[in-house]
């Protein structure tokens, strides 16, 4: 028996409380998470779409998620298919083949699992036996890296247009399915991406020269959101694994968008506009939620649930609620200033406080517009001290634009300031030691954001960063850490990267890479190879800076913001010029008609 | 109330740990809405207790776990409302009273009864596996190493076993001071055959020691109530 010879056998036996069996439905969907088990069960969306597609009598959607390595030699020798968790069918079996795509160092597991799962990798060798597989996520902003293993992509929010297709699907089923046709019908859904369909000229520099989209798709594709975030079918009835994930308890999603426009956060620019789901909508889920799975811990999740206009009165009403079933709740996504709340959940004192300041200066902070000072930060860590508090974590990003070594001492800085803070308590009041971690990440420019034309910092730049850095927080209390600076390099080059990424991907893949985000796989030896023998310099990606002139190469996939507010925003970064939050003024982003928020007129 | 809960696991259940073991019942008493009670302190939890970890891979017939239930709480009704939260492949078969009961479960544990099926290629291995079985239950001293490199005599720890075909059904010491896990019996077997089989292993019955008598641990509670 396989399971008998793997690690955690029960990331792949299925079988949890709450999985759905459907039998004849028309459509069968294979849901692919391309990372465990344990964090692809973390996935909201995922849960999402597993519930609201079920939903429909005629589709019946299965989880897959990606072995184990393990199990993928398992599977490769045994010369078993990769199964879904539901019915144990195989993927090449499916009608549809969905992946989400949350990470760019996912994608060597994208090609895993189709492979794994008896499917031609690239879209162009699928004949019309084979299943549609469909890309959707974070990472749609710009699929142009991964065009060529996918038939087709939904751009923006899932649940609603993936249900068209499968509904269009049913329609080619049933007068029998031609990949082509299908795929020219479904380019005319909204928010549904063909790459088939459009073709790619550039420029002798390199740069793109134009995208040309095929006889009836449009020149454009836009990003879909869901206009009526309140009343759409959120989950209900999750499935409940039997093994420990990564956030493994009730998740409730309270918010859409983001008002802070902090500059480098891709998030917060292409989930606009921000809709918010009504107090008793989320406390009635919670009830179904907890219900039906047992669950002991409530966590309330958006890009900033500080912002949320009842967060108070929701706070409040959950707690009252699940005092007596013993059920907690958490905020995971605090900004400083709303730290007040916090206070009152206890949390504090439990788990240790997370703060996000990202740069070590009011200067920098400034041009990312991430608009909190050293006050409230300091403040913030002052009264969770006297709460009792003792752990504290800090994220910081190093290679932001316009850093200067006076914004990393800032960073030393902020972190012995905040230890200051501590030891003005007195001693005999104090709750032990404190232990500060601070974190830095390096900057990858995002599409989609004002810094989409940004220049990475190079690999030896990021590591002379890190051990300045590293060197000037050796403080006792002071834990640093720091993330692997060629990754970030490569998810910078696959962030803006287009379609001739592709075969360094593959090549990579064939030569061994697979779980990049897991550190003790990730080699880069294996992508610098295949960039070298593909003729694909990632530099070009990474660490060019744009013309504002420049076809970008996900010009034609239209996030909704308007390209000329993200040139004022950039312009606006490099002056150290701040945009207030869109509740305050409305910055004119491109979504102001379809926002629910009133920040006066448009500037 | 002390409540004694016996329970089976079969099918893809068998592959849960221990300790994700603990919290499926957890969750499942929570959905259930019987009345339990908590311990103190910021992250309160479930006054529940598993007589012996089950390894991940074998499924059972008889396990047990403790659980303090509301006093309001109809004993006799446990079972089925429990049945009704869980999962398909795990059965609560049993609830019991565990008030004039002293010590913990975990205290308790004298041995446990496995069935060992081989997946056995050719018929004439079932008499490879029953001779090997003879030799180390007649050995009197048989020395393997455990998972950790630790020698150990398990012809000592082997109380039972009778080979009927290709299985084998034993009874293994299963107590704080020795205990011995159904593996190292199935290694030290097909070490001997030199056969390589694959195996399920099933937990039948946990036997507690109390009051100087050996008895499953669903005979502590006097009358069997469900």
């Amino acid at each position: 028996m396989l399971l008998d010879r793997v690690e955690k056998p029960a990331r792949y036996t299925g079988g949890e409380l709450n999985s759905i069996y459907k039998q004849d439905a028309e459509i069968n969907f294979a849901l692919c998470f391309p990372d465990v088990y344990e964090v692809g069960m973390s996935h909201l969306g995922i849960n999402i779409l597993y519930e609201v597609l079920n939903a429909l009598d005629f589709v019946y959607v299965q989880r897959a998620f990606c072995p184990w390595v393990d199990m993928m030699d398992e599977l490769r020798k045994s010369g078993e298919k990769l199964a879904t968790l539901e019915m144990q069918q195989p993927l090449d079996a499916f009608d549809l083949v969905g992946f989400n795509l949350s990470y760019e160092m996912c994608y060597s597991n994208v090609l895993a699992m189709l492979d794994l799962g008896g499917i031609p990798l690239l879209a162009d060798e699928r004949d019309d036996s084979c299943p549609v597989v469909v890309g959707g996520g974070a990472c749609t902003v710009n699929p142009e890296p991964m065009a060529a293993f996918f038939d087709l992509f939904v751009i923006g929010e899932g649940e609603e247009v993936t249900g068209e297709l499968c509904a269009l699907l049913r329609e080619h089923k049933r007068r029998g399915f031609v990949r082509a046709d299908f795929l020219k019908e479904a380019a005319a859904i909204e928010g549904v991406y063909v790459p088939s369909l459009y073709e790619v000229a550039y420029n002798d520099d390199g740069t793109v020269r134009q995208v040309t989209a095929a006889d009836g798709a449009p020149q454009k594709v836009k990003r879909r959101f869901v206009a009526d975030f309140d009343a759409v079918r959120t989950i209900a009835r999750p499935v409940v694994p039997y093994i420990e994930t990564v956030h493994d308890r009730c998740t409730l999603e309270i918010m859409r968008g983001c008002s802070n426009g902090c500059r480098f956060c891709q998030a917060g620019y292409v989930t606009r506009p921000v809709r918010h789901r009504q107090k008793d909508t989320v406390i009635g889920s919670a009830n179904d939620v907890i219900n039906a799975t047992g669950y002991d811990e409530i966590s309330l999740c958006s890009l900033s649930s500080g912002d949320h206009p009842q967060i108070r009165e929701l706070i409040e009403g959950l707690i009252g609620q699940f005092k007596e079933k013993r059920v907690s709740v958490s905020l995971p996504s605090m900004r400083v200033n709303s730290f007040d709340f916090a206070e009152q959940l206890n949390q504090v004192r439990r788990t240790g406080l997370t703060f996000a300041p990202e740069a070590g200066t009011q200067r920098l902070r400034d041009v990312i517009n991430k608009n909190i000072t050293d006050e409230e930060i300091l403040g913030a860590a002052a009264k969770a001290f006297e709460a009792g508090a003792n752990r504290i974590k800090l994220y910081f990003m190093t290679g932001l634009p316009t850093e200067t070594d006076a914004d990393l001492d800032g960073i030393a800085d902020l972190v012995r300031r905040i230890q200051g803070q501590y030891f003005k308590i007195p001693k005999q009041e104090r709750n032990g030691s404190l232990t500060i971690t601070a974190s830095a990440s390096c900057f990858v420019p995002k599409p989609g954001t004002p810094f989409q034309w940004d220049a990475q910092d190079t690999v030896q730049r990021m590591k002379e960063k890190q051990y300045y850095l590293k060197d000037r927080l050796k403080i006792r209390g002071v834990r640093f850490n720091y993330h692997d600076a060629q990754l970030s390099f490569l998810e910078a080059a696959f962030a803006r990267g287009d379609r001739r990424i592709a075969p360094v991907i593959l090549q990579a893949y064939k030569s061994g890479a697979v779980m990049d985000a897991w550190q003790e796989h990730f080699a880069y030896v294996r992508y610098e190879q295949a960039f070298e023998e593909q003729g694909v310099d990632p530099c070009f990606y990474a660490l060019r800076e744009r013309e504002y002139e420049e076809v970008l190469p996900w010009a034609h996939i239209d996030s909704l913001v308007s390209y000329d507010y993200l040139v004022r925003e950039r312009e606006k970064a490099y002056g150290g010029e701040v945009t207030p939050d869109c509740r305050k003024t409305c910055a004119g982003c491109g979504l102001q008609v379809r926002c629910t928020l009133h920040g006066g007129a448009p500037a | 109330m002390r409540v004694l809960i016996r329970y089976a696991r079969s099918g893809p259940a068998r592959y849960i740990s221990h300790l994700d073991m603990q919290r499926v019942f957890a969750r499942a008493i929570r959905r259930s809405g019987i009345t339990v009670e908590y311990s103190q302190g910021f992250n309160p939890h479930i006054l529940m207790s598993f007589a012996s970890p089950l390894s991940v891979g074998y499924a059972t017939e008889a396990d047990y776990l403790e659980l303090m239930v509301g006093a309001g709480e109809d004993l006799g009704s446990i079972g089925a409302r429990l049945n009704d939260a869980m999962t398909g492949d795990i059965e609560v078969t049993f609830a019991g009273s565990l008030e004039n009961i002293k010590g913990k479960l975990m205290a308790l544990n004298h041995s446990a009864a496995y069935r060992i099926a081989f997946a056995l290629e050719n018929a004439h291995d079932c008499d490879k596996i029953e001779k090997a079985v003879h030799e180390i239950m007649d050995s009197g001293e048989y020395i393997v190493k455990d998972r950790k490199g630790r020698e150990k005599d398990i012809a000592a720890l082997i109380l039972q076993a009778a080979v009927q075909g290709d299985t084998v059904n034993t009874v293994l010491k299963n107590s704080s001071v020795a205990a011995m896990n159904p593996r190292l019996f199935v290694d030290a077997v097909l070490d001997g055959t030199g056969l390589t089989a694959a195996c399920a292993i099933t937990r039948t019955e946990c036997y507690a020691c109390y009051d100087g008598k050996t008895v499953p641990f669903s005979d502590l509670c006097g009358k069997p109530d469900a």
